[in-house]
């Protein structure tokens, strides 16, 4: 396909845009920033307000979980991926408030994941900001984890290069999962419900490797003692 | 941000806009579109300009951009979106591609732009970009056996709409 390459670059290389719009481009990512501030600011307040609505729940979730039989090496401490509780509790379990269906911190940074419809569909936002950074979008994509088929969970992970975010369809038959990093640390995920699907999601530096992820059976508010093995499926995002 | 940083940010894109403006081409077919798709790329990359810069491959980073931006409003024009069988009429205009020499507008762009947003994705990704099968399905989000399959139905409409010129092989 030698030919076709050079056909298409001879081609492409013809074409000669106009002037490249900097200043347009710039006034625009500054738009794109202040955005992202509101909704990072919007959905830090809306975990303040639910942590100091249900102290009980925040202590429980937030609590580490139990350190698994096997060992694992000690956690490295930066950077320390923390998930927060996030949206209100309803009789089928958590319900997500403004779409938000995780948030969390890693190191200094905070970050926040959320679903919103655009337009008529599912799509999936995650963003990330402080630790000395502009606020960002990391992910942001119509591509949902599969349909359960079954499983108790399906998580599709996506990657910018620097952030690996993690989005899961949750079965009503969980109460939390565990994720387990290969240093160590680890989160304690409680599905949000949104749009009548249960989600999780996390997000984590680019090099923090997963190493296990366990599906804790039972209900809403309800831990059966029995686990299940989930594998996260990389998609594009 | 800084003014050192609003500088740097303009020297990469001024040296790079010609290029990502060609591949928002390449997978758009429409000019105009390419370059909105290509500004919208550029001011995400602004937004996120400590971080990108610190990847190390700007590049790569607005150029994903690209590829994704295209993806997304492929999705939301697919419902009208058609094949139209027969070659367009070249623009004319302001908005009209412009080529650095006298000749006509390529045989092979306005093949491109016959084909369907998928099938022209895959050929860009595939043949110019020179991505490979599993790169390209990940990019555009479908298995490799469906990048293998548009792109031997790319191929076939490209010899097809270029048999005049025979230089699709």
């Amino acid at each position: 396909m030698n030919n076709l390459s050079e056909d298409l670059d001879r081609a492409l290389r013809a074409l000669i845009p106009g002037e490249p719009p900097v200043a347009e481009a710039i006034r625009r990512g500054k738009a794109i920033r202040v955005r992202r501030r509101a909704a990072v600011l919007a959905s830090a307040v809306a975990v303040a307000a639910v942590a100091a609505a249900y102290p009980a729940l925040a202590r429980h979730a937030a609590a580490p979980a139990p350190p698994p039989a096997q060992h694992l090496p000690a956690p490295h401490h930066d950077p320390v991926v923390i998930a927060f509780p996030v949206g209100k509790m309803g009789p089928g379990g958590m319900v997500a408030q403004d779409g938000v269906i995780g948030g969390g911190r890693i190191g200094a940074s905070t970050w926040q994941a959320a679903m919103t419809l655009a337009p008529g569909k599912p799509c999936f936002i995650a963003t990330i900001s402080g630790g000395g950074f502009p606020a960002e979008t990391v992910a942001d994509t119509y591509t949902t984890p599969p349909p359960l088929g079954g499983r108790p969970a399906a998580i599709a992970t996506f990657s910018d290069g620097t952030t690996q975010t993690a989005l899961g369809r949750v079965g009503e038959n969980v109460a939390y999962l565990i994720v387990t990093f290969r240093d160590g640390q680890q989160l304690k995920l409680i599905p949000v419900t949104w749009n009548g699907t249960r989600y999780v999601a996390w997000l984590a530096p680019q090099g923090m490797t997963v190493s296990t992820v366990v599906a804790h059976l039972g209900g809403p508010y309800f831990d059966s003692g029995q686990q299940a093995r989930v594998t996260p499926t990389a998609l594009p995002g | 941000m800084s003014t050192e940083s609003d500088e740097e940010f303009g020297q990469f894109m001024r040296g790079r806009w010609a290029a990502m403006v060609r591949l928002a081409y390449g997978l758009t077919g429409d000019m105009g579109h390419a370059e909105d798709v290509a500004q919208a790329a550029f001011a995400r990359a602004y937004a996120s300009w400590g971080r990108v810069r610190r990847t190390g491959d700007p590049d790569a980073y607005v150029r994903r951009i690209v590829i994704n931006e295209n993806l997304r409003r492929f999705r939301k024009r697919r419902v009208t979106e058609h094949l139209p069988g027969v070659l367009p009429e070249p623009e004319t205009g302001a908005a009209a591609v412009q080529h650095a020499g006298p000749e006509e507008r390529s045989v092979l762009i306005d093949a491109l732009q016959a084909l369907a947003p998928r099938q022209r994705a895959v050929v860009v990704l595939r043949y110019w970009l020179d991505m490979s099968e599993a790169e390209t399905a990940a990019a555009l989000n479908c298995s490799a056996g469906t990048v293998k399959s548009q792109a031997a139905r790319a191929l076939a409409t490209l010899r097809k709409l270029t048999a005049v010129e025979g230089d699709v092989r």
